[in-house]
């Protein structure tokens, strides 16, 4: 079963045509919208899914993913075919995740200076609704984006997006030893964090 | 909760789509973007260091003729100099040279309508 299902998702996550994506790249350098829209259609989904597991917040995510092809667009001159398209959409979503850590980060020491403000990020669990499995979703989807960034990146893309170790490994340009580490890591942490969930513990919380 | 068992549990997670829309918002939020740049080549370093070392090869070349150009004019003008001195003073020593040659004449005396003067060439063939 797990086998299937990550062969699954390694087929959800097979990129693109190289030789289509280089085509329409090629225009887009030429600064043919018809060809960028095209690229962004063939990657948007994959884009915004990625962004909204380190990020835990769809909204985020979706302006996230809009400002990646924003991006690509901005850098396409300079672009070269190295390798797939869409680890190259997905490396500028990590860093753009990155740097909004940065700020978050520096805004936080601000913040009792700011008095009252809260930074947008992940939502708080809430009482348990009638669907349990939903919950539990929002539970695990805000669990990993509270990951540290090393840890969420090589999970969400060998749990979710299906890569191999070696692909994250070339990608994040580290050994494959390292992202094995990391992603177990990775999942350790979430096993402290839904633990409770998983022993019917009352960590839910309500809003006041 | 085995570490396994968190593998199936990310991968139940529902796939996120782009909403409605998004492609056309992309695009529309290109024309509030600056526009886009086409790599200049002074932003490329390999190339402007290329051209930097290609310009300062040139530049030296171009020193290195003008300046032994200028070294052979000025020893020619030298040599112009010094051949112009020697025939000078080649002149000089000819004339010196005839000079001495002639008979000298010694100045007796006289007054202002004579005067008494011996030509010594003519007195070595004369007979006291």
């Amino acid at each position: 079963m797990d086998a299937m299902i990550m062969s699954d998702a390694v087929v959800q996550a097979s990129p693109g045509s190289p030789d289509v994506d280089a085509g329409l790249m090629d225009r887009v350098r030429s600064g043919d919208r018809d060809a960028f829209a095209d690229l962004v259609d063939h990657h948007k989904d994959a884009v915004v899914n990625y962004l909204t597991r380190l990020t835990g917040n769809r909204d985020r995510a979706e302006d996230l993913a809009q400002e990646t092809f924003l991006r690509l667009f901005r850098s396409a001159g300079s672009y070269t075919e190295q390798g797939l398209l869409r680890a190259y959409l997905f490396r500028i979503a990590t860093n753009l995740v990155r740097s909004e850590e940065r700020r978050e980060r520096r805004l936080k020491l601000l913040l009792p200076f700011l008095g009252g403000w809260h930074p947008a990020g992940h939502s708080e669990p809430t009482a348990p609704s009638g669907l349990l499995r939903r919950e539990l979703h929002r539970e695990v989807s805000s669990a990993v984006a509270q990951l540290p960034l090393r840890y969420r990146v090589p999970l969400v893309l060998h749990e979710i997006e299906g890569w191999t170790y070696a692909d994250i490994a070339r990608e994040l340009g580290c050994r494959e030893g390292t992202v094995k580490s990391r992603i177990h890591r990775g999942r350790l942490h979430l096993k402290e964090r839904l633990a409770p969930y998983w022993n019917g513990g009352t960590a839910w919380k309500t809003t006041t | 909760m085995e570490d396994h068992n968190v593998g199936p549990l990310l991968r139940e997670l529902p796939r996120e789509r782009a909403r409605e829309g998004f492609t056309a918002r992309v695009v529309a939020s290109l024309d509030s973007q600056p526009p886009r740049q086409t790599p200049k080549v002074w932003r490329q370093p390999r190339l402007v260091f290329a051209a930097a070392a290609l310009a300062a090869v040139v530049a030296s070349a171009g020193i290195l003729q003008v300046h032994s150009g200028r070294q052979e004019e000025i020893r020619a003008a030298e040599a112009r100099k010094v051949l112009q001195e020697l025939r000078s003073e080649h002149e000089s020593l000819k004339q010196e040279l005839r000079s001495l040659s002639e008979p000298p004449v010694v100045y007796l005396g006289g007054d202002e309508e004579v005067d008494l003067v011996v030509d010594l060439s003519r007195a070595q063939n004369a007979n006291f």
